[in-house]
């Protein structure tokens, strides 16, 4: 079965968050067949769908240092990209195949497995660990997070390639108890990058090699090259305007909250700051 | 009205961060924010505004009868959910 690879990357961290959302109904909806796309983009803070921008990132911060902050339309944490990020996200219809279903669980588990197998490849000693978790000797090099739709389900994650993760505690508030159950003293020290383990840059189009043919070999598929079809580029045009780049989707979780207008004046202050 | 912040993260699984007021012993507004899954996502809001008003006994039930529903929840439990309030709740009433 062929599957595409879609290798497009705005500069507009917005942008790109709705490029996937748009790829994944334009799947869902039958438009365009299962897709696999990499991208990156500079120094984002990306937040999950539950989480509360004002407890989890440092905007001020975020505004001096023009760090750009976006919800993704997923679950999980937030995670802090750069261009030494690579962000790898699947659109796939469930008629396409077997293996996925509306187990987000068992969807992570697939996705998980074939990206350790890509690092594997490249060799790292890399395993996927439940629930969401890709690491390599015990250090956590990539996360993923997940939803499920009528005809399609949708997997996405960043890899920890080059990226320079002292970032992370900088811009990100990170509880202590995230990581301390996990047996570390910092959150800094349960990450990895490739290019910490390998000594040296690592080349972004080798990983994204690997993990086309780690799919490929177990999936049973194969990847042609693709554009965004004029469908999705309009539709992601339509995502950006409307939602990721409005207050109602930032502070989305914030009309139920009893801090309610103190924390929408922070979020009003930060978009407009981030926009000039 | 004060409102705390609480954080509950089970072991092995995800965060909860509850956001709670009260008003004389009951809900007067709460959010439960964190990186959890939880499909369909829409329940989360159903579930907060469900709570308004209730006394804490009250809240605990709805959690399981309104997360019982067809809800996929990874990352945590119900009873996770029902053990973040409780301890949110007597935080706040310390």
């Amino acid at each position: 079965m062929k599957w595409r690879i879609v290798r497009v990357s705005s500069e507009n961290p917005f942008m790109n968050l709705a490029i996937e959302e748009a790829i994944l109904i334009a799947v869902d909806r039958g438009v365009v067949p299962s897709t696999l796309r990499f991208w990156v983009h500079d120094r984002t803070v990306v937040i999950g769908r539950f989480q509360c921008p004002v407890e989890e990132v440092d905007l001020e911060k975020c505004v001096k240092d023009k760090v750009y902050v976006v919800r993704r339309h997923t679950g999980g944490g937030a995670v802090y990209h750069d261009r030494g990020n690579l962000n790898y996200a699947l659109s796939i219809s469930k008629g396409s195949s077997r293996v996925f279903g509306n187990s987000i669980l068992g969807n992570f588990k697939v996705v998980g497995e074939c990206i350790a197998d890509a690092l594997r490849m490249l060799g790292y000693n890399a395993n996927f660990r439940p629930i969401n978790d890709i690491e390599i000797e015990g250090r956590k090099v990539s996360g993923m997070a997940a939803s499920v739709h009528k005809s399609a389900v949708f997997v996405h994650g960043c890899l920890l390639v080059n990226t320079d993760v002292s970032n992370l505690t900088k811009y990100l508030r990170i509880p202590k108890v995230k990581y301390v159950t996990k047996g570390v003293k910092s959150a800094v020290k349960r990450v990895v990058t490739l290019h910490e383990l390998k000594g040296s840059p690592v080349e972004m189009r080798e990983v994204e090699d690997a993990i086309a043919e780690a799919f490929s070999h177990k999936l049973g598929v194969s990847f042609k090259e693709s554009d965004l079809t004029e469908y999705e580029i309009k539709l992601a045009e339509k995502l950006y305007m409307e939602k990721y780049t409005t207050l109602e989707w930032m502070a989305h979780i914030c009309p139920e909250c009893p801090r309610y207008s103190e924390d929408i004046e922070k979020l009003k202050a930060y978009l407009e700051a981030i926009r000039k | 009205m004060r409102t705390i912040t609480h954080v509950y993260k089970p072991k092995d699984g995800k965060m909860i961060r509850v956001i709670l007021a009260l008003d004389n012993g009951k809900i007067s507004k709460v959010v439960f924010a964190g990186d959890f899954f939880i499909d369909p996502p829409e329940k989360i809001k159903e579930l907060e505004n469900t709570l308004n008003g209730k006394g804490i006994e009250e809240a605990l039930h709805l959690i399981e009868t309104l997360l019982g529903e067809k809800v996929n929840l990874i990352g945590c439990s119900i009873e996770d959910f029902k053990k973040a309030l409780h301890e949110a709740y007597t935080k706040s009433r310390a």
